[in-house]
């Protein structure tokens, strides 16, 4: 199969931190953890700053570009994580990113044939 | 035309080399080839008609006009062994007259040459009645008349032209400017070696085709000279006036030939010349202008490269509209605030209406690129456009009928494929856009409807991708446009004697890194903004695929908004002046002179106008170049209007035209115009001055001054 592709999975991580705030009100956030060979990418899932996203996607981006290599992510839950409802939010979105970065790694490879990146 | 009237076609003496014996074809080819147009044979005592005759058909067979004539041993006054040579030259209208009297002198038998003499008077006596003209050796030729001879013939010779013939032209025209009319021969003594080392023959100024008429010419006949002077070169009246002078509401005849324009200073002749100027400007004329008041500003613009346009648009080719427009928009893109709309869908159990309609579920975008189609469609079109064009060329002319409609047929057939790649092309794009929207509309429609959210279409990381991949081609297209070489460009402007040529060595590209000291940069910007642009645009290419994308974005978008900075801002050009070998030349003030001069002088254009062309440039210059250029010019049909005050250029030119500039009274002028072969130079209500004497008088410190030009003649 000359156009198989093969993809190496690394590993999103469902994380539930726990932020005291000033009034020690104990707050449970979800993160998802993304495991990257050099770094760890963390998304928060229930404040979802797009300066974080942003900043998140930027360097999943650099490391499309630096590594063009096919991968995808494969969520590693918490435990009872669908008793916490948020089992499903981490599941489309570790799917969608899939998706997306498959068509990125996609085009960093013809654009790279062609001469147009580094 | 050229004139020899010392011709030898036969050696009569003794002494004489055999070399001068020539045929009359050899005789009539010779003169032709060298451009002679009107010539006389005078051998040594000796003149017989047939064979003159002989001679004259020869010539006339290829447009020469041959004069009778005889070169005779004549005894001066000083005594019986002072012997001088005399050349008569006889109308060919009186030939049978003048043979006999040759003949009666026993001249018609060419071995009487050797013992041949007549005495001065006897000369005069037998001329008496002969229509005809004389020159006499002169000076440092051998055989010389003394000034007494030529006094006695003048006195007895009354209304007949006497020349005198130097060794030399340059000597002749020494004699003219003295007043003393003076031609000179080949004299050839070998035919094969026409006319002779350092010989330069004499030019008529216009074709003069008769001896009636060339003697009229001598004798400065106003009327005919004029009349031969307008039907040879039919001179066109020029009007104009001048508010700086009041007097200047002139008409001057200007001939395709040389005019000058003298006078002394403060006399409005730069004004004039300025004027003619613009009036062939406006006659859509063409025009070399150069004032030597103005030659620091022509040195500049002469010796500043000036890149053409398509050398422009060579250099800025790299540099797109497109490129630089892409970062003068305001653009961000942010990641959707999916997490809420997805933690809702997420939420869908079994049973849910959206687990069963698969558009709620789509993520699915169809991928399509306007750019990509834009590119595709034009280059299909081009190749349509293409077929079409060969289909309307006239090819069924070069094949056979048989061949033709095959050709014909595939055409077709290619031109169908095409059409239907087109095709296919389209329905792929546009079904792809309606798809998507199709999709965006359903779901829109089912959350109105129902009231629950469906799943997001797109997460925004392949758009936050695509904009940063569009940040990267777009600055790193910049980058490389402003990263090129410079282009080299060399060309002549000039020459300079001691140096050779001189060459206008020009960089021009867009890299501001590679500018240097004294480049001019066309936007006018300032270096360092152009040097910190080129930074920016690295330091957004670099930060493309970063988080840092955004704020380069934004300092770039506003460096090039603050500072105006586009395609266009990056132009820059240096010169330099080189000779051959590529060292850089700093010409002299005299050096520069000559340069723009030459520039003026030797580029091609239907009127040049020539202010004090022999400021700072030196006699030599204004001899063996200025002249010789201005003469070549006037042969070329190109009409040379010249203010001067240097007497070589306004006399040795033999301009047709001649204006002479006075200062009558304080502020008032006067206007002369004339022309030096009637000698006479008249104003507007026919008060004559003459030529001559104002030339003298006028030209670089008059008389005296001429006098001492015999040492600038003799170079």
């Amino acid at each position: 199969m000359e156009n198989e592709v093969v993809k190496t999975p690394f590993k999103a991580e469902l994380v539930k931190n726990s932020l005291a705030n000033e009034k020690s009100e104990q707050i449970l956030t979800d993160f998802l953890i993304l495991n990257l060979p050099d770094s760890k990418l963390s998304i928060n899932l229930s404040s979802e700053n797009q300066a974080d996203l942003k900043n998140t996607y930027a360097a999943l981006i650099a490391f499309c570009i630096k590594n063009p290599t096919p991968f995808e992510f494969v969520l590693e839950p918490i435990s009872n994580q669908e008793d916490l409802g948020i089992f499903n939010v981490s599941k489309d979105f570790i799917e969608m990113l899939n998706d997306d970065i498959g068509t990125i790694l996609v085009d960093i490879s013809s654009n790279q044939k062609e001469n147009k990146m580094k | 035309m050229l004139i020899d009237f010392h011709c030898h076609t036969k050696a009569t003496k003794k002494d004489e080399s055999p070399l001068r014996n020539c045929s009359p074809d050899i005789f009539s080819s010779t003169l032709q080839k060298a451009g002679v147009g009107m010539a006389a044979i005078t051998n040594h005592n000796f003149f017989e008609k047939l064979y003159f005759q002989s001679y004259e058909a020869a010539c006339k067979a290829v447009s020469i006009v041959l004069l009778p004539g005889v070169e005779l041993d004549v005894v001066l006054l000083e005594g019986p062994s002072q012997r001088g040579h005399c050349i008569v030259i006889a109308n060919p209208n009186e030939l049978d007259k003048f043979a006999q009297k040759m003949a009666s002198l026993g001249l018609d038998n060419p071995s009487a040459a050797d013992s041949f003499k007549i005495t001065i008077a006897d000369l005069v006596s037998i001329l008496k009645d002969i229509n005809c003209f004389l020159i006499v050796h002169y000076g440092g030729k051998a055989q010389a008349f003394q000034p007494d001879d030529i006094n006695y013939l003048k006195r007895n010779m009354v209304g007949k032209a006497i020349f005198v013939e130097p060794s030399n032209l340059l000597s002749a025209f020494v004699y003219i400017a003295h007043g003393s009319p003076s031609l000179i021969g080949s004299d050839c003594l070998d035919w094969s070696k026409y006319p002779g080392e350092n010989k330069q023959l004499p030019e008529l100024k216009f074709p003069v085709s008769s001896f009636d008429t060339f003697l009229m010419l001598l004798r400065k006949n106003p009327t005919v000279i004029q009349t031969t002077l307008d039907h040879s070169k039919p001179p066109e009246i020029v009007s104009f006036t001048d508010e700086t002078y009041h007097d200047l509401s002139l008409s001057i005849p200007l001939y395709n030939d040389i005019n000058v324009i003298f006078g002394g200073k403060s006399t409005g002749k730069s004004i004039i010349v300025k004027d003619l100027s613009n009036y062939f400007h406006d006659h859509q004329k063409t025009t070399s202008f150069y004032a030597a008041s103005d030659k620091d500003s022509d040195y500049e613009n002469a010796t500043t490269f000036n890149p053409s346009g398509e050398q422009r648009a060579l250099a800025e080719s790299p540099l797109l509209k497109d490129d630089f427009d892409f970062f003068s928009k305001e653009q961000t893109v942010n990641p959707p605030k999916i997490f809420d709309q997805l933690t809702e869908y997420s939420k869908t159990k079994n049973g849910d209406l959206r687990k069963r309609l698969g558009f709620v579920n789509s993520t699915t975008i169809f991928q399509s690129n306007p750019d990509e189609y834009e590119k595709t469609v034009q280059n299909l079109k081009t190749k349509i456009t293409k077929l079409d064009s060969f289909h309307a060329a006239d090819f069924e002319r070069f094949i056979s009928q048989a061949d033709y409609l095959t050709l014909k047929d595939l055409l077709e057939k290619i031109k169908t494929g095409i059409n239907s790649e087109y095709q296919a092309r389209y329905i792929e794009h546009y079904s792809a856009i309606y798809a998507n929207k199709g999709i965006q509309h359903f779901k829109e429609a089912f959350t109105k409807e129902k009231g629950l959210p469906t799943k997001p279409n797109s997460i925004g990381l392949l758009e936050l991708y695509n904009h940063f991949k569009s940040c990267y081609i777009h600055s790193k297209a910049i980058f490389d446009g402003l990263n090129s070489s410079l282009i080299p460009d060399k060309k002549k402007i000039g020459n300079l004697d001691n140096k050779g040529d001189i060459f206008l060595k020009g960089e021009f590209g867009i890299n501001p890194d590679l500018f240097k000291r004294g480049f001019r940069i066309a936007s006018k910007k300032p270096l360092s903004v152009l040097r910190q642009a080129k930074q920016n645009v690295e330091t957004m290419m670099n930060a493309c695929y970063s988080p840092n994308c955004e704020s380069c974005f934004s300092s770039l978008s506003s460096f090039f908004l603050d500072n105006a900075i586009d395609a266009n801002s990056f132009f820059g050009s240096f010169s330099s002046l080189v000779n051959q070998s590529d060292l850089l030349i700093e010409p002299s003030n005299g050096e520069k002179s000559v340069l723009v001069l030459g520039s003026k002088l030797f580029d091609n254009k239907d009127v040049y106008l020539l202010d004090e062309p022999e400021m700072s440039v030196g006699h030599d210059y204004v001899n063996r170049v200025i002249i010789t250029r201005l003469k070549e010019l006037a042969r070329k049909g190109k009409m040379v209007i010249v203010s001067t005050h240097d007497a070589n250029i306004a006399v040795r030119t033999l301009p047709c035209c001649v204006i002479y500039r006075q200062e009558t009274s304080s502020n008032t002028y006067n206007t002369f115009i004339g022309n030096p072969f009637i000698g006479i130079l008249k104003d507007s209500v026919g008060t004559e001055i003459s030529w001559r004497d104002k030339t003298l008088e006028i030209l670089e410190g008059g008389e005296e001054a001429f006098d001492e030009r015999t040492i600038d003649y003799g170079k």
